[in-house]
């Protein structure tokens, strides 16, 4: 038996897949696929995971694209989730702007991928990262109803942020469908002040945040290896092996599972599941991922 | 269904049982005390509580809040009171829970550049007790003298230097919470930006409907090595909202943007002598922080532009004392609205950046239709408008009239791209509006949200939210205390 795939062009279109299909994998460009968002069955290699379960339906976000609204004077851009970075920042840069992201790994991914993974980037000290620049998105639920959330105001207090719940929620809790922007000019853009040794790539990434009473430590301990340290937020991008833990730090890394979204404390990780039974009641939504922790 | 409209006897035995809980001293349940914590600083919806409770601890926090599990009363937690929207409203009735005695500092890591405090911690405090270290806590509210961490993660508070250093979710690490079981949780970490879901970004923000929040880790900024200061005025407000404009579009980023009216200019030279150009209609308070030389360059394209649209009069402060006197216009102008008419109500919508000078137009046809006075003050960086509607609140007519403008001036927002609220949030004043906004969908989406930590009726009940059980019947009795 085959996967379904679907390539939704509009958010209509997209609604209608999300309302139709059964279990369903979110996939936008696939750069970072390593960041494995399936649950520990899927990646144990033991068994037939698709088989046991049925065939999940493969959602491709590439066909959904392009910058709906930009609006250079107040800095913000309405973009289609299956947009690529590089596109995106094409089209800003044309208009003298830009988003602040540098990843070790180039500008790689998707949009809403991107978000949907919620990774630092090496400019955040300055700079920010997606939930500081993230100012409203259009969802699509589970069901298939479109919700809204946020405003192109730079600035918003109304309601509930429920857009920075779907930053680093992996496309579990709906998906991403169009997302609204705060940009930088490209003037403003620092360069990134990490230093780098080696080249980095996305299947074998362990990425680290300490205190910054305690990355010296860390970094004695990645002596050698390929990597990009960032000091003004103690994060560490390098390959991935064993390497040691400070208090209140995390790690992310490629792989599956656990590997890749490490349990917080009990309580934060009770409230993750909580959000998933809420929002995404029949485990529709990239299932594993968030049962998982 | 929780207790709404208890008898005296009940509550009296309430205060008992709380007393005995808590200590003496820590519940107030007088009429006069029950009066005076009936409304936060938005003042046109009224509701008493039946018993304010003073906890000095998170522990007692959770001892109240089980209680009022045990025995269905609603709970409002509630700050300085200097909320804008009525989040801190004890809607219907039962606990008020203060946290004006949790005002510790608990913990200062300077390696780390963080610090944890109470909730009721003054928000200006935290900044005064690491000054020392050359640190503070970036957001400044206007209220920032009395108003309290705890508001201020609930509101999600900015100020105006949050054009350039962010709001409060973007200076706070974790929290300790109480949540509506009733148990002591932690969200957060002193490291940010681990894997998994933003809790606290949608718990920073959520007026207090989530749960209570008794203590945090907030993050603590290096104070600018210099800032400058420059006050320039103009013959229309086309020409400083255009100065806004370009020195944005230019790629500069001012720590502060701030504009002023006509209305506001007149109130602040008949409270504090302030003599402003004749003939000026609009002020601008820039401010650049940050390394010298960057600051020096800013301060040359700001003042290029300033020139460029025809500034009348430029002054750029000398020392602290002439930068304190240039931002007083700014600081004070609200208050010395109080000159001109027995009430304030400000409005706190958000619109694009370019579209100011349509908006300004708009709220000035709103406010001769009406027939009420409005005056502006704002954070012009970011669009977020302050509208000033003053009138006389013994006269119904008038206090119709202000809800109505209010009201129409959010709609405009909502029409021009923008949002009902830049810093003061929903609470019960704007809650009529969120559907414009977000549509029935967006909305039960929220609900889903509200959920993951609050199921139930009795925590902050509504708020934020239209339509919640129980909520429509009450709304009526609110106004009415007030009218």
């Amino acid at each position: 038996m085959v996967n379904t795939v679907l390539e939704p062009q509009t958010v209509e279109e997209l609604a209608d897949a999300v309302r139709e299909a059964g279990r369903i994998e979110v996939l936008g460009s696939g750069s970072h696929v390593a960041f494995d968002v399936r649950g520990p069955q899927a990646c144990s290699g033991l068994e037939d995971w698709s088989v046991a379960l049925g065939h999940p339906t493969t959602l491709l976000m590439h066909r959904l694209t392009g910058v709906v609204e930009h609006h250079p004077e107040d800095m913000v851009v309405v973009v289609r989730a299956g947009t690529r970075l590089t596109d995106l920042q094409g089209a800003l840069a044309e208009r003298g702007q830009c988003i602040p992201w540098a990843s070790p790994l180039g500008d790689i991914g998707t949009v809403g991928g991107l978000l949907a993974l919620g990774l630092p980037n090496g400019l955040e000290a300055r700079c920010g990262g997606w939930r500081d620049w993230c100012l409203g998105m259009t969802i699509v639920r589970p069901d298939g109803r479109v919700a809204r959330s946020g405003s192109q105001a730079v600035k918003s207090v109304a309601g509930y942020d429920v857009h920075k719940l779907m930053i680093g929620a992996r496309g579990t809790l709906g998906v991403i469908a169009e997302v609204i922007l705060r940009t930088l000019p490209l003037g403003a853009r620092p360069e990134p002040s990490w230093s780098a040794t080696g080249t980095l790539s996305a299947s074998n990434l362990r990425i680290q945040r300490t205190l910054a009473t305690d990355f010296a430590a860390l970094l004695t301990a990645a002596k050698g290896l390929p990597q990009v340290a960032d000091e003004a937020t103690s994060t560490l991008w390098s390959a991935d092996v064993e390497l040691p833990r400070f208090g209140h730090d995390w790690v992310m890394r490629a792989g599956c599972g656990s590997r890749n979204l490490e349990p917080f404390d009990a309580v934060q990780t009770g409230w993750m599941r909580r959000a998933k039974k809420l929002l995404d009641p029949e485990g529709k939504l990239n299932p594993g991922a968030l049962e998982a922790i | 269904m929780p207790v709404t409209d208890p008898d005296r006897r009940t509550e009296a035995r309430w205060a008992r049982e709380l007393e005995s809980m808590l200590g003496p001293g820590q519940v107030l349940a007088t009429p006069s005390a029950r009066k005076a914590y009936d409304c936060d600083a938005y003042t046109i919806d009224k509701s008493k509580p039946s018993v304010v409770v003073l906890p000095e601890t998170t522990e007692q926090v959770r001892d109240v809040v089980r209680w009022c599990n045990r025995n269905q009363v609603p709970y409002t937690p509630r700050g300085a009171g200097t909320g804008l929207s009525g989040g801190a409203l004890a809607a219907m009735g039962g606990v008020l829970i203060s946290t004006k005695r949790m005002t510790r500092i608990l913990e200062v890591d300077l390696p780390n550049r963080c610090l944890r405090a109470q909730a009721g911690a003054v928000n200006k405090r935290i900044s005064e007790s690491v000054a020392h270290a050359g640190l503070h806590f970036a957001p400044d509210p206007s209220s920032q003298t009395v108003s309290t961490l705890g508001g201020n993660i609930a509101e999600n508070s900015g100020g105006p230097h949050t054009l350039k250093y962010g709001v409060t979710v973007q200076h706070v690490l974790a929290l300790t919470m109480v949540d509506v079981d009733g148990e002591i949780v932690q969200v957060g970490s002193k490291v940010p930006g681990g894997p998994g879901l933003d809790l606290l970004g949608v718990l920073i923000g959520s007026e207090g409907t989530m749960g209570v929040v008794t203590e945090a880790w907030v993050r603590l900024t290096p104070n600018p090595a210099k800032v400058e200061t420059v006050l320039a005025s103009f013959a229309t407000v086309r020409d400083a909202t255009q100065t806004v404009a370009d020195i944005i579009a230019a790629g500069t980023i001012p720590a502060a943007l701030e504009m002023m009216d006509e209305g506001i200019m007149k109130a602040v030279s008949l409270a504090f002598g302030l003599v402003y150009p004749e003939g000026a209609k609009a002020l601008l308070l820039i401010e650049c922080d940050g390394d010298p030389d960057a600051v020096a360059g800013e301060m040359r394209t700001v003042l290029d532009i300033c020139a460029k649209h025809g500034a009348m009069d430029v002054a750029v402060a000398a020392d602290e004392a002439e930068r304190q006197k240039l931002w007083t216009a700014r600081k004070k102008g609200i208050g010395a609205m109080g000159r001109i008419a027995p009430t304030i109500v400000t409005q706190d919508g958000v619109i694009p950046r370019s579209k100011l000078p349509e908006m300004l137009d708009r709220i000035s046809e709103v406010a001769a239709r009406r027939g009420i006075g409005i005056a502006n003050i704002f954070h012009a960086g970011d669009g977020n408008l302050h509208p000033c509607m003053y009138f006389d609140d013994r006269d119904p007519a008038q206090v119709e009239a202000a809800v109505a403008a209010g009201e129409e001036i959010l709609e405009v927002c909502l029409d021009l791209g923008g949002s009902l609220s830049g810093e003061h949030g929903i609470g019960v004043e704007k809650i009529g509006l969120m559907e414009r906004m977000f549509g029935r969908e967006g909305l039960d989406l929220m609900m889903d949200v509200r959920r993951i930590f609050n199921d139930g009726d009795l925590c902050n009940p509504c708020k934020i939210l239209p339509n919640q059980k129980g909520c429509v019947e009450h709304m009526r009795r609110w106004r009415g205390a007030a009218w």
